[in-house]
């Protein structure tokens, strides 16, 4: 090596040494080099003082990512998903373009919620404490507005994921004065509902940002390693009479994305609760009335 | 790898794809466009995505790069933007050999000169240094998402790093002169 390096040689080979990529046998003989000639040791003093300078400026130099280059991207992600094929004319694609020309991204819940009030198929689903009425599974309009299901899901996802991708989201628990209200309301000394027993921890809550001012968001992540992405979502909103639903009914919402969600209330409280499966919001919502009760 | 798992990931790494777009895209603006369409096209592709191949943030990083590529060759037929696309592939000529002097360097106090060094390189070199030096970059994962040799990603390291340090060369003479002058007024 030595002997028929040229110059360019011999530098680009004392920078590969610089960045620890030289397999053993070159780095015995690029050291060995470096030993002959000492004045090359400049050479890799100053490519390691730059590659460190550089990674602590360029890092520096960088802007936080956008809000709205993470809520395209998500947006995207979530649409896609919907969207097994992942054609061209996606909604992802509709998502992205939505933002980037200052567009609002169609719903993609809107098209197609179903809430279906949950009876026999209840029993089937999951068991809960609370005797539910029965009433056959049947189509009906949603009984919450359509966009706020699309809202919420939206929330849902992109807490989690933001959550996920952040490590340390700025998810405080601040729910001001909600906090007594919803203790209130599960009759507990906390202002949310304990999902442990179910492998689920609290990660952080607040309120949604206005129109849903009044919505306070509770996000659980899985407490189990190998399934640390899974979280679910509860909504909670003081109830007077905005949604179409009663007490001691249990429902049930599927828009066109693959999150359900069950909604109910109690007097003076609409729940909702949003998870990656079925089972998972169903455990959740048997846990809530465990407590309640 | 399930398309759920594979988003969760992708979107883990949004912030080091949007590192890298913001200092190969000519204007910020540009930057997000890029994420945006990286994203796009990794989730639209992601049933072809195999982990145990490549990496989550290495697959990102390739698809930027194409991204970016595609665009600069959009540019190209544009009239007057000729330069941005010689830039994707020149080797530069401008080499420095042997050692430069940066004894007097004042290493923490140059990050606007070694920023604005950094972004005057041509798009090739930028990208390649930017991937190793910010980050991490392994040559072999380089070679892989530039799409280039082993070797070329060595030289294309090497020149940027040089082309840097001749940038800061400058820098450091100025440092020593400025001292000296201080030096002068002292005394």
């Amino acid at each position: 090596m030595d002997e028929q390096m040229d110059e360019q040689d011999e530098q680009t080979l004392l920078s590969a040494l610089a960045d620890g990529e030289l397999d053993p046998v070159r780095k015995v003989r690029a050291l060995r080099y470096l030993v002959e000639h000492p004045e090359l040791l400049s050479v890799v003093e100053n490519e390691t003082k730059l590659q460190a300078t550089a990674r602590r400026v360029m890092l520096d130099a960088t802007p936080a990512t956008p809000n709205s280059v993470r809520q395209a991207v998500l947006r995207a992600s979530f649409a896609t998903s919907a969207d097994p094929n992942g054609s061209a004319s996606s909604n992802g694609a509709g998502a992205m373009r939505g933002v980037v020309r200052r567009r609002r991204w169609p719903s993609v819940a809107t098209a197609a919620v179903i809430a279906l009030v949950v009876g026999a198929w209840a029993g089937r689903a999951f068991r809960t404490p609370e005797t539910l009425p029965v009433a056959s599974t049947q189509l009906a309009g949603s009984p919450i507005d359509v966009t706020l299901v699309d809202a919420l899901a939206l929330e849902h996802v992109d807490c989690s994921n933001l959550a996920l991708a952040q490590h340390s989201y700025p998810f405080p628990v601040r729910l001001g004065k909600l906090a007594k209200f919803i203790e209130n309301d599960l009759r507990t000394d906390r202002p949310y509902p304990e999902f442990s027993s179910i492998g689920y921890a609290l990660q952080g809550a607040g309120r949604c940002e206005p129109p849903q001012g009044q919505v306070v968001h509770l996000l659980y992540r899985s407490t189990n390693p190998t399934s640390q992405s899974q979280t679910l979502s509860l909504f909670v909103e003081p109830y007077s009479g905005q949604y179409q639903i009663e007490t001691a009914k249990l429902y049930l919402l599927r828009g066109d994305t693959t999150q359900p969600m069950l909604v109910w209330r109690s007097d003076n409280v609409a729940y909702i609760l949003v998870g990656n499966d079925l089972k998972t919001i169903a455990a959740a919502r048997e846990q809530m009335v465990r407590e309640r009760s | 790898m399930t398309p759920d798992a594979f988003r969760k990931l992708a979107l883990a790494e949004i912030d080091a794809v949007y590192r890298l777009a913001y200092h190969l895209a000519p204007r910020p603006d540009l930057a997000d466009d890029y994420v945006q369409e990286t994203y796009l096209r990794a989730f639209r592709a992601k049933t072809d995505f195999q982990l145990n191949d490549f990496g989550v943030r290495p697959y990102l990083f390739k698809i930027l790069h194409n991204v970016i590529h595609s665009a600069f060759a959009r540019e190209a037929r544009q009239p007057g933007l000729l330069d941005n696309v010689e830039d994707l592939h020149t080797q530069s000529t401008d080499r420095v050999s042997g050692s430069v002097d940066l004894e007097h360097l004042d290493w923490d106090a140059m990050d606007e000169r070694l920023k604005q060094a950094v972004q005057a390189l041509p798009l090739a070199h930028r990208t390649v240094f930017l991937l190793c030096a910010v980050e991490n970059m392994k040559y072999r994962e380089i070679a892989e998402i530039v799409e280039i040799p082993l070797g070329t990603v060595m030289s294309r390291l090497h020149s940027a790093r040089q082309q840097l340090l001749k940038q800061l060369t400058g820098l450091a003479t100025e440092q020593r002169l400025g001292r000296s002058v201080q030096r002068d007024k002292v005394d």
